[in-house]
């Protein structure tokens, strides 16, 4: 029960700054003025909303410590996350009365793009440490388990399992291939496809400093989920089945400490900068966001990646076709692996 | 009618290169791919770009911007007409080496009347001659301090 407590708590957290780590020009998902933000009736939003989200996260609580019976945490954590959507969605709709126009200054930088965090090496290391993985599975085929656990809950405890063949032991790989594969693409489509709000003066930097921090949150979670899968493919599969390995705490915590903490930077990066010089807009209007500012739609923007206007990362721009090729894509991707087993 | 020249260096570090930008008015009644096409041209003029340095692409610089790749593909071929840039397929656009040209006789003509129509602009939005000849003077010192470097 505390691991699932803790969890709920790191949800509340996550979506008690979401909504902070976005440009001052930018309030629940509405373009407002930079300066709404410290208006009584903007803090008074901010309060409103945070209460909401910590009330929802106490009934969730008060749920699974009052439950007789072990309550799955799917379920729970969900119902939570649907709770603090509406609180958004509420709130963002009290915004809207104070929507202001967005800027029509655009800037751009003529020069060539920094590089991905860390270079080629860094960018490579996910994908090395699966390779790696693979063949030391290859190497020890014969020592491998006959069964061996493939899936763990939140505590940690094994309760999926699959019988040795070669796709049950070569299918967590091939996921890790897929999934780092489309997360170093997201990167380099972040760093060449998506727009800088600003370029000049301070913000300009703390642009360019807060989509380093999603980036490198990238490449951790790649870093993540290639040590995750390699963990299972070298530990678990070579355990005695009587008495499988519990899943290591820092992979069931790591996410969602990855999330806070790229959060917490990217909050801090927001405060520290001051607007200089003329308005320089988001080039994205408002009338082209919808579910609650989680999906942009936009065929006049060349970008493919836009900055999403709550919490931290990009989201596709659904009205350029390549993104639907790209949605394409990664739904064959994903369904290789699975389909590896069928 | 005159066109406003939108133009900013930035300076990211004072030890590093300064990065060269552009700001465009996309409200402004100007066309973007004008304002564009100046802004560049600015740049050029001054120096920013070393001759056979790439340019970003069109698809590149219309995403930073946020307008169409027409848009930056016009101002592109309106460069490469005046001689400041070579547009090569699969290679983007190319800074030449473009030697003062001479000018034509209705080249001093055209500059002191859009000189004449920018005054006029100025001082319908209330600023006094005296503020709109300072400025003149002032911009005409910086162009003249400019040339003497060059000598």
């Amino acid at each position: 029960m505390g691991t699932m407590l803790g969890f709920i708590v790191l949800l509340a957290v996550s979506f008690h700054l979401a909504p902070q780590v976005t440009r001052r020009d930018i309030f629940f998902g509405i373009t407002v003025s930079p300066a709404f933000r410290d208006r009584p009736v903007a803090r008074s939003i901010s309060r409103r909303y945070a209460i909401e989200v910590w009330t929802i996260a106490l009934a969730a609580v008060a749920f699974v410590a009052a439950s007789p019976m072990p309550v799955p945490s799917g379920p729970v954590l969900l119902t939570q996350t649907l709770g603090a959507c509406v609180a958004f969605a509420r709130a963002r709709h009290t915004v809207r009365p104070y929507a202001a126009a967005p800027a029509t200054i655009r800037e751009a930088e003529i020069g060539p793009r920094s590089a991905l965090p860390g270079g080629i090496l860094a960018q490579l290391g996910p994908f090395l440490v699966l390779f790696a993985a693979a063949a030391y599975v290859g190497l020890y085929w014969e020592d491998i388990s006959a069964r061996f656990p493939t899936h763990w809950n939140l505590a940690g405890k094994p309760d999926g399992w699959t019988a040795k063949s070669g796709a049950g032991v070569f299918r967590g790989v091939v996921v890790g291939f897929v999934a780092c594969a489309m997360m170093l693409f997201t990167s380099y489509a972040v760093l060449h496809w998506t727009r800088l709000p600003r370029v000049t003066g301070t913000d300009g930097a703390q642009s360019r400093r807060v989509r380093r921090v999603n980036l490198t949150a990238i490449l951790a979670a790649e870093y993540l989920i290639a040590l995750l899968l390699a963990w299972t493919s070298v530990v678990s599969m070579f355990s005695d089945p009587a008495g499988p390995p519990r899943l290591p705490l820092p992979f069931r915590v790591a996410p969602f400490a990855l999330v806070i903490i790229g959060t917490v930077a990217v909050r801090v990066l927001r405060r520290t900068a001051a607007a200089e010089g003329p308005p320089v807009g988001d080039t994205t209007p408002d009338s082209c966001w919808f579910v609650g500012g989680y999906l942009y739609v936009n065929r006049a923007d060349p970008a493919l990646f836009v900055e999403r206007r709550t919490g931290l990362g990009y989201t596709l721009n659904l009205g350029n076709p390549l993104s639907w090729l790209v949605l394409i894509v990664f739904a064959v991707a994903l369904s290789v692996p699975p389909l590896l087993g069928a | 009618m005159t066109e406003p020249l939108q133009l900013s260096i930035v300076c990211r570090h004072h030890t590093m290169k300064p990065t060269p930008t552009i700001r465009i008015d996309v409200g402004s009644s100007v066309p973007a791919y004008r304002q564009v096409a100046n802004a560049l041209r600015a740049l050029l003029v001054a120096g920013s770009f070393p001759v056979g340095a790439p340019l970003p692409t069109v698809r590149q610089l219309a995403v930073d911007l946020g307008v169409h790749h027409n848009t930056i593909a016009e101002a592109y071929r309106v460069l490469a007409d005046e001689g400041w840039l070579i547009l090569r397929r699969r290679h983007g656009a190319i800074v030449l080496d473009r030697s003062r040209p001479t000018p034509p006789p209705e080249a001093r003509t055209s500059l002191v009347q859009r000189l004449r129509e920018l005054t006029a602009e100025a001082q319908a939005t209330g600023l006094s001659p005296g503020v709109i000849a300072g400025s003149m003077r002032s911009v005409a010192t910086q162009l003249t301090a400019g040339k003497l470097k060059k000598a």
